[in-house]
């Protein structure tokens, strides 16, 4: 296992010397990170990085096949457009979680601040605790579960994707709606919680899109053009088993 | 983008200014413009004022003796004996008994061109200038300061000049003992700040913090509690923002009910201290691992400080 000691290096060489790190270790162990922003930025090897303390904002941000495990709390925006990976925290994260992730699984096992999942397009965020304003905010795909009570606007402006809840909700928000939690959804969020290591057999309240809002009858000439372009791209992709391409679902 | 700090030690007077200092070096990348502190000690029996000369008005810093006699004139006129006085470049502090009005008096100083009052109070003092918490303490020493409780401020400029009479904390204008500091934007500050004039309060900036201030301060002169003041600002400010008050009874935060501001508290035995990010807070245990939180959007709270204070700074 390599270690490093964070307290004596600036960011850049911090991030340079987990990269390097990550190249020969399967495990690295961050020492002192004392809730410093960035890190652990841009990771791409499926190295698994472990963050003893809270790291500040955009800790695992733009990583693809990593497992970071985070001992403390972690700031705004953790995991922000992850790729794919295994991102875990112990205590609570900031705003924005996973905000515009399109793979990989996110769990926090504390609270979750405003707007987790905000754009998000696949994988799974799992939180602990309770979630916070707006979780799901705009979300296009991929599931949160939250095994506390959601707060104001869940869901607010949700286009695709599901949440579910084990506790209380305080509110929906515009354009999201309760439908009814079904077996299939039951088996979905307990291998979600599996993953983790985690239980949870009361039953869910699941919220979906109510699709009255963000969308239209026509899409623009380009917009058609580039999803067109992409959705081939991804299915001849996913035909040649080539994960060097993106993919919109959750594995 | 700014960031906000504020401690209350619960047991006993402690270097309040050396924790500011490090909370806002912990944070200074949200702000490099300028950095402040308003810090209270123990109450005592003179009315102490922060004073500032901007240097563009004041022309010379040849003549800033001068104007400092000024001001200690028109003090004097009114009503203040100094038993205490400090200058250093553009900026003094003066010291002494004060019963009238602080209102009329803070304004008449103002009336002198270029003059500045950046705090007035039995117990708090405000200071403020461009650069860093670095820079602030090499200038002013504040990190001896010992009191209970304090607020703080790094400044990325959005709204305003980079200049030390727009940095934070703010002065409630014409109230004692009150201050603010703030990270966000007040979308109604022209609509809120005419209501004020229209009572006959006076503004020294066109920045909407000072707006905050004023407004909270002319609350709690109605007989509001710092709680009820707060949550009436949640009601009627506009905008996306985190801010911290303090009075002589404590500090107390409001967060916007769009949480579009970050707010973060950690809480011992020993104190509470609030800020922008988390990594502030951590400059205030080494690399001890601490337990925090972050307040629910829409939300406010208070602290109020235990005991009496026993020491304070002087300069």
């Amino acid at each position: 296992m390599g270690q490093i000691d964070a307290s004596q290096l600036s960011l850049r060489e911090l991030n340079t010397r987990i990269r390097q790190a990550a190249e020969t270790e399967d495990e690295i162990l961050l020492l002192n990170p004392d809730a410093r922003h960035n890190l652990g930025v841009g990771l791409t090897q499926p190295v698994h990085l472990v963050i003893r303390g809270s790291a500040g904002y955009f800790c695992a941000g733009l990583v693809d096949g990593p497992t970071v495990d985070v001992e403390g709390n972690v700031g705004w925006g953790f995991g922000d457009n992850l790729m794919n990976g295994l991102l875990r925290v112990e205590g609570n994260a900031g705003a924005v979680c996973g905000v515009g992730m399109r793979s990989g699984h996110i769990l926090v096992r504390g609270n979750l601040g405003s707007r987790a999942g905000q754009v998000m397009k696949g994988g799974s965020i799992v939180c602990g605790g309770h979630a916070g304003y707006r979780t799901g905010s705009m979300m296009m795909g991929g599931t949160i579960v939250v095994l506390g009570d959601a707060r104001e606007a869940l869901g607010e402006f949700i286009m695709d994707g599901e949440i579910f809840v084990a506790g209380a909700i305080t509110g929906l928000g515009e354009d999201a709606v309760e439908t009814e939690y079904r077996h299939s959804d039951r088996d979905k969020v307990r291998d979600i919680l599996t993953r983790h290591d985690l239980n949870h057999d009361g039953p869910f309240r699941k919220i979906i899109s109510d699709q009255r809002a963000l969308r239209y009858a026509e899409y623009e000439k380009g917009e058609l053009l580039f999803n067109t372009a992409r959705l081939d791209k991804a299915n001849t992709a996913a035909s040649d088993g080539n994960r060097d391409v993106m993919t919109f679902d959750s594995d | 983008m700014c960031g906000i700090a504020g401690i209350v030690f619960k047991q006993e007077p402690e270097p309040v200014g050396d924790a500011l200092l490090k909370m806002l070096h912990g944070c200074q990348h949200r702000g490099p413009d300028s950095t402040g502190l308003a810090m209270y000690g123990p109450e005592g029996a003179d009315l102490i004022l922060r004073l500032f000369l901007n240097a563009d008005l004041c022309h010379e810093p040849a003549v800033w003796p001068e104007r400092f006699r000024e001001v200690e004139h028109v003090l004097t006129t009114h009503g203040f004996t100094a038993r205490s006085s400090w200058q250093q470049q553009a900026f003094g502090r003066i010291g002494g008994r004060f019963e009238g009005d602080i209102q009329k008096l803070s304004y008449a100083v103002e009336e002198l061109r270029g003059v500045e009052i950046f705090s007035a109070g039995q117990s708090l003092e405000i200071i403020k200038d461009e650069g860093t918490a670095k820079d602030l303490e090499s200038k002013f020493g504040a990190a001896s300061f010992t009191g209970f409780y304090g607020i703080g401020h790094v400044r990325l400029a959005t709204e305003s000049d980079v200049n030390p009479s727009t940095a934070h904390p703010f002065w409630a204008y014409g109230f004692t003992d009150v201050s603010i500091v703030h990270n966000g934007q007040i979308t109604n500050y022209f609509k809120m700040r005419r209501r004020l004039e229209q009572r006959g309060y006076r503004f020294r900036t066109e920045n909407d913090s000072e707006l905050i201030a004023v407004y909270l301060a002319e609350k709690m002169k109605r007989g509001l509690s710092m709680e009820a003041a707060l949550e009436q600002s949640l009601e009627e400010l506009d905008g996306t923002f985190s801010f911290l008050v303090s009075t002589p009874e404590g500090i107390g935060y409001a967060k916007d009910p769009i949480g579009a501001k970050p707010m973060v508290v950690y809480e011992t035995d020993r104190l509470v201290a609030v800020a922008s990010e988390e990594v502030s807070l951590q400059q205030l245990a080494g690399h001890e691992r601490i337990q925090t939180y972050e307040p629910y959007p829409g939300t406010s709270q208070t602290w109020a400080r235990s005991t009496p204070a026993s020491s304070a700074y002087a300069s």
